[in-house]
């Protein structure tokens, strides 16, 4: 049976926008309880900037990906990777 | 030329990525399972015992034992950079330091120091504050993580003329590529037995005085793989008897590379990447010629807090921090791994595997992988990597 990528990449997209939304969140949450401590301020800025750019970069590689196999479309790595870039302490 | 010479002289696997790795072993219908990280393929019986070891010494065993014997076939080609040799001259630990220092100062001009705080890194950048003639060769890079971990060696630093300090947080480790080598800590954990507090704290410290047979037959009573042990030991040199001293060799001969290959993702994006612009201080022929003779000074009284005490003693001895030097303990310092894992992502530099020739084995769309984008850019011509089972 040939394999529907196109729900496949919809789904995925509509995973990683869920986790990009939390993500998103979170570093805006922290804006407000550190508003009065400029260095987490601008660690927070720079980490939506990066959120952003990362964002932007996994959505194009899902839109472009090919795949015959149903299991290649997970969102795992994904969530994995993300954890890195909003990591506080990096 | 043959097709066999060239395949010797093909790169050999430095580091792989394991989730696309595995990808990769399950499309070539490899036989596998996982030892929490470790990856044993079925037939590799003699490599499956050198997990086996791993698994004694750690609950959570990381990075594939790479066999610097090279006696046992293993199932990629993994590089290894120093094949083990029985050390013939004995130094001290100044002597060792010294003659390492040089070594990396004869053969570049410009050399970062990956200062983490940690009492490896701290050692690497007291020796070579001794024994560089010109510091502003040096570059001191850290984080603020190291100066959490050791504040005082951070004001130390500052009162050397011509020699740079860069903390490489916020943009800086994103947006700098630095020129010249990177010198870490790394290997000076496995030269010394990585010895690992909740091993210590599981099996109580006298374990590390126990004949290691005793301890190994209670955890794997298997006649074969304790047969294994006493061949693979012997290589050696030594008559290894307790627990402290299989663990040296374990790590020494097996295990140098592993945390030492996470760090290159730091570096991946750089443009003239190379796995050798990283350099890990103690996984050289001095410092092994060092503890050699001294395995058993590794931790007196096994303490904890005495693991590595010549290597703190050597630091006080030029910075005056006698109270670190009695008190300070491993920590786990990562963050280098950690900044180099968020820049590889963000760059777009992933990979599948890394090999000795600095390529990077990759696909467009990674972190998604398939079969079809893999066979797109590789095809077969990655197959001399996997070995068939002897």
């Amino acid at each position: 049976m040939l394999l529907n990528t196109t729900i496949l990449k919809l789904e995925l997209t509509r995973q990683a926008l869920d986790h990009f939304c939390w993500a998103r969140q979170s570093l805006l949450d922290d804006l407000i309880i550190y508003a009065k401590d400029p260095v987490v301020v601008k660690r927070r800025f720079r980490m939506l900037r990066q959120l952003s750019w990362y964002e932007a970069q996994i959505l194009n590689k899902i839109y472009s990906f090919d795949s015959e196999n149903i299991d290649d479309f997970s969102i795992d790595h994904i969530k994995h990777e993300l954890g890195y870039v909003i990591n506080k302490s990096a | 030329m043959s097709s066999i010479n060239l395949l010797e002289h093909a790169p050999r696997l430095v580091h792989y990525h394991p989730v696309h790795f595995k990808k990769l072993l399950a499309w070539k219908s490899i036989d596998y399972q996982m030892i929490h990280e470790l990856i044993q393929v079925s037939g590799f019986d003699e490599y499956n015992h050198l997990i086996a070891i791993n698994s004694i010494f750690s609950s959570a065993p990381a990075g594939m034992p790479r066999d610097r014997t090279q006696t046992i076939q293993q199932p990629f080609e993994f590089e290894i950079w120093r094949p083990w040799q029985i050390p013939k001259i004995s130094y001290s630990l100044s002597q060792a330091m010294q003659l390492r220092v040089e070594q990396l100062l004869s053969t570049h001009d410009r050399i970062n120091l990956c200062w983490s705080g940690g009492i490896d890194s701290t050692a690497l950048v007291t020796a070579f504050l001794q024994h560089a003639n010109d510091r502003s060769r040096l570059r001191v890079l850290y984080s603020p993580w190291s100066m959490y971990e050791h504040p005082e060696y951070l004001e130390f630093l500052k009162k050397f003329d011509n020699l740079e300090l860069v903390d490489t947080s916020g943009d800086v480790y994103m947006d700098h590529e630095f020129d010249g080598i990177f010198v870490t800590g790394d290997g000076g954990d496995e030269n010394m037995a990585s010895v690992d507090e909740s091993f210590l704290a599981t099996h109580g410290p006298d374990v590390m005085n126990q004949p290691w047979q005793d301890f190994f037959y209670r955890q794997d009573p298997r006649a074969n793989f304790i047969e294994f042990c006493k061949r693979y030991f012997s290589l050696s040199g030594l008559e290894i008897k307790t627990v402290l001293q299989a663990r040296w060799w374990y790590y020494t001969c097996c295990k140098t590379y592993c945390l030492w290959a996470k760090k290159l993702d730091f570096f991946v994006g750089y443009k003239n990447f190379h796995p050798n612009m990283l350099i890990p201080f103690y996984n050289c022929e001095p410092f092994e010629n060092y503890i050699y003779n001294r395995i058993d000074t590794i931790m007196p009284g096994n303490q904890y807090q005495n693991w590595k005490i010549e290597l703190k003693q050597y630091c006080a001895k030029f910075d005056g921090f006698l109270d670190w030097a009695e008190h300070k303990t491993k920590t786990h310092s990562n963050q280098m791994t950690l900044y180099g894992h968020k820049k590889m992502i963000l760059d777009d530099q992933r990979y599948i595997c890394i090999l000795s020739d600095g390529t990077r084995i990759t696909t467009d769309n990674l972190p998604l992988l398939s079969q079809k984008e893999f066979d797109h850019c590789y095809q077969n011509k990655l197959d001399y990597l996997f070995n068939d089972p002897v």
